[in-house]
């Protein structure tokens, strides 16, 4: 019997040709290329922070180029948005609550109905499309520094604690040093 | 070398901004990986959290005023990058932050990205057992050997007080290892 071929096909499971001459080599490249520098248990792949740079810079233009083109697509959007939320503010200040009953058919919902949780769900699905940067887009010409909150009505326990809770996006806090 | 002073300018400039931070990223990509990777752990999420720090680090560099250090201000930007993925991460699974650590934990001993002994997936457990300050103080100290005011730069906490967070941290950490 063919001793290379006693190896090469067994109870009919086939090889493919030169399968064995080269498996030293694969394998060894396959360990290498699974990992380099390992930490305390933790491993990075191969060559990964070689191309590190390469793909940053990627993304940032990637990025560049999606924003200009978001921008003007969002502050058409947003003078609707803002103008339509003008509009319904002013009416239900202008008529108050009782008078504000839509009359519409199916659904019957006033704005008084709409609860406060209801608005907090709505935007803690992302339902809400505006982002924090659309938002600072539209007050971009407003100083904090001018804008008063009453500051002896939070107590700076209720605050941070607040904060804690429902801050997530930490963009906010770093964007001054 | 260059100075730290200069290349915040070329970060400023537009025409030198790419070049600059090129060299930013080469020097600092490995420290900040591994101190995002000690935070989320595995390797794919640790690089969107560090690809994100960087692509905020060059969005943001017109308004650094280098009133602290440029590697302080980088290492405050990932420690919050990490800080909220995880949140954002417990927030969709619809889970409590101790119980994320739990999961991320359990997923580690499958990471083809993690050969770490017994020991050290215990240790792993310890760490994930404290909370989230003592957890990321415990880390800068213990594995990546910063001083306490580096330390205290980058979290704005005094050294007084990072001092007690690694002491009850190394406690904790002795207790949980003794009792498992």
């Amino acid at each position: 019997m063919d001793k290379k071929k006693k190896y090469t096909e067994q109870e009919g499971f086939k090889v493919p040709e030169d399968y064995f001459t080269s498996f030293e080599d694969k394998l060894f490249a396959g360990l290498e290329d699974a990992s380099t520098d390992a930490k305390d248990g933790f491993k990075v792949p191969k060559a990964y922070f070689e191309s590190l740079e390469d793909r940053i810079l990627d993304s940032i233009d990637k990025e560049n180029n999606e924003e200009e083109v978001k921008v003007i697509k969002l502050s058409s959007y947003k003078k609707y948005f803002y103008a339509s939320i003008a509009v319904a503010a002013g009416l239900f200040l202008f008529f108050g609550t009782d008078l504000f009953t839509i009359e519409a058919t199916v659904p019957q919902t006033t704005v008084a109905e709409v609860e406060n949780e209801d608005i907090d769900s709505f935007i803690d699905e992302g339902l809400l499309t505006l982002s924090t940067y659309d938002i600072s887009m539209l007050f971009e010409d407003v100083n904090l520094e001018d804008i008063t909150v009453a500051p002896e009505e939070i107590e700076d326990n209720a605050l941070i604690e607040y904060l804690s809770d429902k801050l997530e996006d930490y963009d906010e806090l770093i964007i001054d040093n | 070398m260059i100075s730290e002073a200069s290349l915040i300018q070329q970060l400023k400039n537009k025409e030198t901004q790419s070049k600059a931070f090129r060299l930013l990223v080469g020097t600092y990509k490995e420290k900040l990986y591994w101190h995002i990777r000690r935070m989320v752990l595995n390797h794919d999420d640790t690089d969107d959290v560090l690809q994100n720090t960087f692509i905020k680090v060059f969005r943001n560099i017109q308004n650094f005023k280098g009133e602290s250090a440029l590697y302080s201000w980088i290492y405050r930007i990932a420690t919050n990058e990490s800080i909220s993925f995880l949140n954002s991460r417990a927030k969709k699974y619809g889970i409590s932050n101790e119980e994320l650590q739990s999961k991320m934990l359990d997923r580690l001993e499958a990471d083809v990205y993690f050969e770490g002994n017994d020991i050290e997936l215990k240790l792993q457990r310890a760490i994930a057992s404290l909370p989230e300050k003592q957890r990321i103080v415990f880390n800068m100290k213990y594995f990546e050997e910063m001083k306490y005011e580096d330390i205290s730069e980058v979290l704005d906490t005094s050294v007084g007080a990072l001092k007690a967070s690694y002491h009850h941290a190394t406690k904790k950490i002795e207790e949980y290892l003794l009792s498992n």
